[in-house]
């Protein structure tokens, strides 16, 4: 039972977009307009119920064991990868709440800093070269050679 | 005679120096990408789009189809070494380039997969060149339900042969239809399921959600992947012998010829070419006992259907408008971003851009060759890199690309939000492909159905008078319903 938990997860969580989207496309808007046109509200109505619908069949799937063998997590199941994988997740979600602050190229650069030297645990220098060295790179290509200018934050840093 | 000018101007326009020069820098990455075990073409796609927005629509889209083949060439070049594909549609190669690899015979397999991969190339761009305003003319008879039919038809096959749920194939496909209902209504104007958003109003941006679910996900499943110890082959290795051309030939023209009419059905692909490609070689070679032992022609045939089905899934993508692949719904959504609607008046449209893109596979088909025989070592070198240490290069990437499209931090968010809800698809086996058909595609399909519905006063049994319509509906229920309908036949028969 244990092993179809998150698919049966995953049906409940489409299904419940599918009401919404299909709830809010039919109290908010019409499905058919003059002369048997579609209204706004029919393609997220059709989709909301088409979600609800594949949702259910997810579901019924996992229920009746017809879940293939080798779905069991897509390669990645040791417990140490996903704890890896959530402090990359934790620490990019920081890079990106900081750019307004320190700036994009400031941001991400302590984002490859502290991936390379702590996660990784490559060392405190090659860390700081490679964050230094990502960033450099980054505004040569995007800020001096594609004229993209990128947030500066307070430093005003590649903007 | 028209056709042949058309070629040519089309060569014209690839061999411009800048369109060489971007189509050597696509194919050069794509090569790299293709390297890394699980950044498959649509992540290569993905994760360099942004760098081509500032470019001409026919150079960028040059650029990107040259990263789409490269990736091929150096997918195989990672199965070959360290057995582990680089992208699904060399996942058959392993099987004999791996065995080959550990008898010392690297550099034959990494040869033969190379002159494979060219020649098929060859192959199918005559027939495509040929194919594609056949299927233009054919097209252009098309109305709004014809397209509707067509729209389904192409989210079938995309669903039908993605991973190993149909059901949540075609789950996903809803999940993209609906993303694609928020932004303003395309009819009234009138916002929908913004929440007062002023970001939201644009809809959500395919590009962004692509980065978000191919690469960033991608990424993030590969994060624990070490280093590799790829098996060392020398350029004075990578010469074939007779014997091995003579075993090969006639499977990369099997291989060329199945592989781009499976390439054109939409959503059969390179990777179900190159397992079809391994099976018939499997039963017509005269060494079947070699098989699974290091087989040249196991290499030789399956290199050559997934290069040329690279080139059959542009047949649909151009003429119809219906991405033959994961890689082609990624291309088809970059044809959009640059103002250009694939379809059956693209031919007639923009000749220029058409052709010389066509052209341009050619000559990054001969830059492939001419680079990969006397690199490949050297491109090999890549796989001695601690992923650890790549990582975080790519992820400054995909975000930097996130923010480039439209300059504006929300893409930033978007394809990190993204990225967390393609990380778990990817490990709970649900396909990121039909949700990015749906996006892309579901705007269109509104249109289309808004204008069937008009047609017809909202009455839509119009579709079972349109005999195309029919056919295609008849053929998109058989692609979803048909392993069930078998499964279903071969459980009675067993009772």
């Amino acid at each position: 039972m244990r092993e179809k938990v998150p698919d049966l997860i995953g049906a409940g969580l489409l299904m419940a977009l599918g009401v919404a989207f299909a709830v809010g496309a039919a109290l908010n808007f019409q499905l058919f307009g003059e002369g048997g046109r579609i209204g706004s509200g029919f393609m997220p109505f059709a989709a909301g119920v088409l979600l609800v619908a594949f949702g259910a069949m997810v579901g019924g799937e996992a229920l009746l064991g017809r879940r293939p063998e080798d779905e069991s997590g897509g390669g990645t199941g040791e417990e140490g990868s996903r704890y890896t994988v959530a402090v990359v997740f934790g620490l990019t979600f920081a890079a990106v709440l900081l750019i307004p602050v320190l700036g994009f190229l400031v941001s991400f650069g302590l984002l490859v800093f502290a991936l390379v030297a702590f996660v990784e645990e490559g060392g405190l220098v090659l860390g700081a070269a490679m964050g230094v060295v990502a960033a450099l790179l980054t505004w040569f290509v995007f800020v001096f050679f594609l004229q993209i200018p990128l947030p500066g934050g307070f430093l005003g840093v590649g903007g | 005679m028209e056709l042949l000018d058309q070629i040519l101007g089309g060569f014209a326009t690839a061999a411009t120096p800048v369109n060489l020069m971007y189509c050597f820098i696509g194919v050069v990455l794509g090569t790299v990408i293709g390297l890394l075990p699980g950044l498959g073409s649509a992540t290569g796609v993905a994760l360099l789009l942004p760098l081509t927005l500032t470019l001409e629509p026919v150079t960028a889209l040059i650029m990107l189809a040259g990263i789409y083949y490269g990736t091929q060439y150096g997918a195989t070049i990672s199965s070959v070494l360290i057995a582990t594909p680089g992208d699904s549609a060399t996942v058959v190669t392993t099987i004999e380039g791996y065995q080959m690899a550990r008898k010392g015979r690297a550099g034959p397999a990494l040869a033969i997969a190379a002159v494979a991969s060219f020649l098929a190339g060859t192959i199918s761009i005559v027939l495509l060149m040929t194919l594609a305003p056949l299927f233009a003319r054919f097209a252009l008879n098309f109305g709004p339900p014809e397209t509707v039919a067509l729209m389904v038809l192409g989210f079938a096959g995309v669903i039908g042969f993605s991973g190993t749920s149909r059901t949540k194939g075609l789950a996903m496909a809803a999940f993209g239809l609906a993303m694609a209902t928020i932004g303003l209504d395309p009819q009234t104007g009138a916002p929908r399921f913004t929440f007062g958003n002023v970001e939201l109003l644009g809809g959500i941006g395919f590009l962004e959600v692509v980065i978000g679910l191919f690469a960033v996900a991608e990424v993030m499943s590969q994060v624990h992947r070490g280093a590799s110890a790829p098996i060392r082959t020398r350029f004075r290795d990578m010469l074939l012998t007779r014997e091995d051309w003579r075993r090969s030939r006639m499977g990369i023209v099997r291989g060329g010829f199945l592989g781009f009419f499976m390439g054109v059905l939409p959503g059969a692909g390179a990777t179900l070419a190159s397992f079809f490609s391994y099976d018939v070689e499997r039963r017509v070679s005269r060494h079947r006992d070699e098989f699974g032992n290091g087989a040249i022609e196991g290499v030789a045939g399956p290199e050559a259907a997934n290069n040329a089905a690279v080139n059959g899934a542009f047949v649909p993508t151009l003429t119809l408008g219906i991405p033959g692949s994961g890689t082609t719904a990624v291309l088809l959504g970059a044809f959009l971003l640059f103002g250009i609607q694939p379809g059956p008046l693209l031919l007639e449209q923009q000749p220029d851009l058409v052709w010389g893109l066509i052209a341009s596979f050619y000559i990054g088909n001969v830059i492939l060759l001419f680079l990969n025989l006397p690199l490949a070592p050297a491109f090999a070198s890549i796989l001695r890199l601690r992923y650890g240490m790549l990582y975080p290069l790519i992820l400054l990437l995909c975000f930097v690309g996130a923010y480039a499209i439209e300059n504006r931090l929300w893409g930033v968010w978007l394809a990190f939000a993204f990225g967390v809800i393609g990380y778990f698809m990817k490990r709970y086996d649900y396909p990121a492909a039909p949700v990015i058909l749906g996006l892309i595609l579901g705007g269109l399909f509104e249109e289309a159905l808004m204008q069937t519905s008009s047609m017809s006063g909202g009455d839509f049994t119009i579709f079972f008078q349109r005999p195309i319509a029919l056919v295609l509906f008849v053929l998109a229920a058989l692609v979803i319903l048909g392993p069930y309908i078998a499964k279903g036949v071969s459980r009675l028969s067993r009772r």
